[in-house]
């Protein structure tokens, strides 16, 4: 079990000229995350919250992590209407800001953002230039732009767990109440994501629940033999947030050719790193993928496998239980 | 006296001030004297940090899963609780822990607890996540408790809270 603590806000005291306070840093019982969030999601009198968090993002008082905040904030708050502030902020000299952007970008942007992220992937390296790497690659699955090559690099992917031991998982189908829980909190966080469309599954691997939710399009008799023609994004996987009793999206599918008849699978973090990946077949409208885990610091080894067929999907593996070796910090 | 230690690491370190390291060093007073009145003691607080470069803008958390992620990522390879001090955690969380802390710190989930500063409260988030890790769960009916779900509380924590941290693997003799 996960276990958070929250600040207490004083809501009584709230106004626009109290939160821009706060996200200066200058009062000592809002802190800036608290703001931006206020900013976001609360209807507080007078108070122009999108203008605000847009100020935010371009004001060189406020710390590089408020502003790179307030662009992930405000590109949740505005979705597609925040492209041309997000524009602006791809041209941040902070490169906190400039990557941040970057993501978002990804996620609310469209093909004629392309060569404004390609520009930045080549430019300064880095976190920027990988944020931008990714937002490049999900713009080209998000829209299915088969013409348009996705320079991404290979993963090195963990050996089959050990089978003793391990977790096993295998998918069913939730509530309509989970259902329709993890749909919003994946469309809350991804303004691409079309809630209309989706079919949902449930893994429960040891402690941790997952939702998986499937784009019908690519689903039914003839659904598996559109993901061998161009890339796209036919699953979002929602991990549940027992603090909460809430999800939010953890990893996005991205999948696209890589010859006849055959798909490379990525699941990825939200920030673009693979966690778990696969190839498979497309054979008599069916694809079966077998997923791995990255070698990646951190990811527990997976064997996985993944059937789309005319009837759904089918969902099924092991876990190990431990992950494999993490980074060390420096020590001072 | 049974004692605990924890490993600070500041996540993207280029980004902390002089007041920011003032901050910390007060959290941590506040945190060793909130355990010591259940006869637990702060032993060794190393410091560690993560360089902006190296955190892959892990520095900003956006959401609980963001945050277990940075703990799924990097550890320090003692026995002391890790500490992520984070300068900007996206809502109003302050600080998340798993409850009880793994023993293993490579185990699969979460395995660190995660704080976020925030000027002159940030030892009771401190305190209060480090008592998750030590398997303390939420006290929801007294907010002068340490594990009230908010800040600020009355910082109090009681002989049976104490006994229940001094049972966890991770107390030293």
């Amino acid at each position: 079990m996960i276990r958070a603590v929250h600040v207490d806000i004083p809501s009584e005291e709230l106004t626009q000229e109290v939160l821009q306070q706060a996200l200066a840093g200058r009062l000592d019982t809002i802190p800036p995350s608290a703001a931006l969030s206020l900013l976001s999601d609360a209807d507080i009198p007078g108070t122009d919250g999108h203008a605000v968090l847009q100020d935010a993002m371009q004001n060189d008082d406020f710390e590089p992590h408020v502003r790179a905040g307030a662009v992930k904030v405000y590109m949740r708050a505005a979705g597609e209407g925040a492209v041309p502030a997000l524009l602006q902020a791809l041209e941040s000299s902070e490169e906190s800001v400039a990557a941040s952007a970057a993501s978002a970008l990804g996620h609310v942007g469209s093909p004629k953002h392309l060569e404004a992220l390609h520009r930045l992937r080549s430019g300064k390296g880095g976190v920027l230039s990988t944020r931008a790497a990714f937002a490049e690659a999900l713009i080209v699955h998000r829209f299915g732009l088969a013409d348009r090559d996705v320079e991404m690099d290979s993963t090195e992917t963990q050996a089959t767990p050990v089978t003793t031991g391990a977790l096993a998982f295998v998918g069913v189908k939730p509530g309509p109440g989970r259902k329709d829980q993890a749909l919003k909190a994946i469309k809350r966080d991804l303004p691409w994501f079309d809630i209309g469309k989706q079919e949902v599954y449930e893994v429960q691997c040891g402690p941790r629940l997952l939702e998986v939710a499937v784009n019908r399009d690519f689903m039914g008799s003839d659904g598996p033999g559109k993901l061998s023609k161009r890339p796209a994004t036919p699953t979002v996987i929602a991990m549940q947030d027992v603090e909460y009793d809430d999800y939010y999206p953890g990893l996005i599918g991205l999948t696209r050719p890589t010859g006849k008849n055959r798909i490379k699978l990525e699941l990825t973090r939200l920030t673009g790193e693979p966690v778990y990946v696969g190839e498979g077949t497309v054979e008599r409208g069916e694809i079966a993928v077998d997923l791995r885990a990255a070698q990646a610091p951190g990811v527990a080894a997976v064997a996985g496998r993944i059937r789309l067929t005319a009837e759904g999907v089918e969902i099924s593996g092991i876990s190990g239980r431990r992950s494999a070796p993490k980074k060390n910090p420096e020590k001072e | 006296m049974p004692a605990i230690s924890i490993n600070i690491i500041r996540v993207g370190v280029e980004n902390f001030t002089t007041a920011d390291a003032t901050t910390i060093n007060n959290a941590i007073n506040t945190m060793r004297s909130i355990y010591s009145t259940v006869g637990l003691t702060l032993r060794r607080v190393e410091r560690w940090h993560i360089t902006l470069a190296a955190a892959n803008g892990r520095n900003v958390i956006d959401n609980n899963g963001e945050a277990e992620t940075l703990t799924d990522e990097w550890t320090v390879p003692n026995n002391n609780v890790d500490v992520f001090v984070v300068k900007l955690y996206v809502g109003s969380v302050a600080g998340l822990s798993p409850v009880p802390g793994p023993c293993d710190k490579n185990a699969k989930g979460m395995d660190g607890t995660v704080v976020e500063l925030i000027g002159g409260t940030t030892g009771q988030v401190l305190a209060h996540e480090v008592g998750h890790y030590l398997g303390l769960g939420h006290v929801t009916g007294d907010s002068t408790n340490l594990m009230f779900p908010s800040v600020p509380n009355g910082g109090v924590l009681t002989n049976g809270q104490g006994n229940t941290m001094k049972s966890h693997c991770f107390i030293e003799p």
